[in-house]
């Protein structure tokens, strides 16, 4: 029972009250789909957990005890994810990244990128930490925020409860405790002592790159680290821009060295990857409804997403690929042909796309009829034919 | 005159006793943290903080609606760094060297899971509080009430920076 679709796959993701705003039919952002991405094998877990325990999987679904009882496999899930993944990764907005540094769309990372932000953030080391004072001051100012965000104090009261607390004076002293206890540097206690408190930091604080930035989602793992490195160096040399991004968002980052990871938000690219995601996990959840025929292989066939789509749109089509991939490849066997293939099927009627469905189902079941050479025409027939279709 | 000598060598002794009960452990320049010489688990750091207004501060504790706001506040921050379950059942305002000062005294669970007994007094002067901390995993740390006097004698509101 596969009822694949990179929306649902989206729809079940794992970022905070994303399964919910989903389920009440909210349309993805690109920011949903690069926390999809950069989940990896988290990803799947995460849509196990919610389908079976609020089937929030099913949210379009007619059935849902059935989707609950009965959730997708996890290489179908991941078909959903490569889709994804490639949709992000040939789009306009990944196009100036550096090869060494692109998404890799070849398998789900093992591990959730931003799971355990803070161990990998404290890697980054040079350039954040300044002095013990401008450390205790951000910290201090961190925790302010944090139990203050919402503005539930007045001045004078905030300052009140800030001296209530006291939190320099317990950070110091945990500090020192456990620079005693474990006979370790004060800044591996320091470290060590407010692990907690950065850990929650640097997780709302990255949920926020992630839906702001989409241009991090681009980077593979080690080149994203670094630049999630660059941003927390920049917030942590001025606590004040942090507070005012966490509050009004990226614009306030405008002249900074790290403006750049965030000024495509509205750009056409992203907008595009928004479009096709939603069109290619809508398209593909009425494909594979009561049907058990799997998401044709995406892989091989090509980067652009409106072949995606188009694929998707025709049932016939997608399973005549899915099970004659092999001959597939023979007419399509590289990027030319199918950028032809792409041109064909956007100027293509429903009907000519099932024809060509059913050329391949007949030539694929004739083959051993055949003698080579008649097999060979025929392929090369079929690629004509397409060729003359682009070409007027 | 013999008297008055050996009187001034019996302070110069208290003097230096209470001097070195408590050893320097670190100076993180808005905080300082000293360790009792003998009892080694026993520990003070102190922490300073400018008011708008002393008066509203003096007057939290007449407040229970704000107060129990504030100890929430004191809860949710303390926890990030690891400090749990924070409680501060006894709370009074004292005179220390003449001075107004709210002792507060409890325990929470630090962040080794251990139960420490804690003491603050915050100490008001020229519109500031100076909060000094108490903490010790051994509730018999506090019978040297004479060492924990002495220190609060001898604190400074210049100690350190805000």
């Amino acid at each position: 029972m596969n009822k694949l679709i990179s929306y649902l796959l989206i729809l079940c993701i794992i970022l905070p009250g994303f399964a919910t705003a989903q389920s009440q039919g909210a349309s993805p952002t690109v920011g949903d789909v690069i926390g999809n991405i950069m989940a990896g094998d988290n990803s799947y877990k995460s849509y196990l957990h919610v389908a079976q325990t609020e089937g929030a999987g099913c949210a379009t679904c007619a059935n849902k005890t059935q989707s609950r009882t009965q959730p997708i496999s996890m290489s179908a899930f991941y078909d959903g994810w490569k889709l994804n993944c490639l949709t992000l990764s040939s789009s306009q907005l990944c196009h100036d990244i550096a090869k060494d540094d692109k998404l890799l769309c070849n398998e789900p990372p093992k591990t959730a990128w931003y799971s355990n932000i803070w161990e990998k953030t404290k890697a980054c080391g040079a350039g954040i930490k300044k002095s013990w004072m401008d450390f205790f001051h951000f910290m201090g100012q961190v925790g302010s925020y944090l139990i203050n965000k919402d503005g539930a104090f007045t001045k004078t009261n905030a300052k009140i409860s800030k001296a209530w607390t006291s939190m320099t004076n317990y950070m110091a002293m945990e500090v020192t405790k456990y620079q005693d206890k474990y006979h370790v540097s004060a800044s591996k206690a320091f470290l060590a002592v407010t692990a907690n408190m950065m850990k929650k930091f640097t997780d709302s604080l990255s949920a926020m790159i992630i839906q702001l930035a989409p241009k991090v989602g681009c980077y593979n793992y080690k080149a994203k680290t670094r630049i999630i490195c660059q941003v927390l160096a920049e917030f942590f040399a001025d606590p004040i821009l942090m507070f005012q991004f966490l509050k009004l968002g990226p614009k306030v980052l405008k002249g900074t060295r790290i403006a750049q990871f965030f000024k495509f938000h509205k750009a056409k690219a992203v907008e595009e990857i928004v479009e096709v995601t939603a069109k290619v996990g809508s398209k593909t959840k009425k494909l594979m409804a009561g049907s058990d025929a799997p998401l044709v292989k995406i892989d091989f066939i090509s980067k652009d997403s409106k072949v995606l789509i188009k694929l998707a749109e025709n049932p016939k089509l997608n399973n005549a690929i899915a099970s004659n991939r092999k001959l597939f490849e023979e007419i399509f066997p590289d990027k030319k042909s199918l950028e032809q293939l792409d041109i064909y099927l956007r100027g293509s009627t429903q009907q000519e796309a099932e024809d060509l469905a059913e050329v391949l189902e007949i030539l694929s079941k004739d083959k051993k009829k055949m003698s080579p050479e008649q097999y060979k025409d025929f392929i090369d027939d079929i690629k004509q034919s397409i060729k003359n279709s682009c070409e007027l | 005159m013999k008297i008055i000598i050996v009187l001034s060598l019996m302070m110069l002794a208290m003097s230096i006793q209470a001097s070195t009960a408590w050893k320097l452990k670190n100076n993180f320049t808005v905080s300082k943290v000293w360790q009792h010489t003998v009892d080694s688990k026993f520990y003070v750091s102190i922490e300073k903080t400018k008011l708008d207004d002393v008066n509203e501060y003096k007057d939290i504790l007449n407040d229970k609606g704000r107060l129990a706001k504030f100890n929430e506040n004191k809860k949710s921050t303390l926890a990030l760094i690891g400090v749990s379950k924070w409680s501060g059942d006894s709370k009074e305002w004292t005179k220390i060297n003449g001075k107004d000062a709210l002792k507060i005294q409890g325990t929470y669970i630090d962040n080794s899971e251990e139960k420490v007994y804690f003491r603050e007094y915050h100490l008001i002067e020229d519109g500031n509080v100076l909060q000094v901390l108490f903490t010790s995993t051994n509730n018999d740390s506090y019978a040297s009430q004479k060492d924990i006097e002495d220190f609060l004698k001898d604190v400074k509101m210049d100690e350190i920076r805000e």
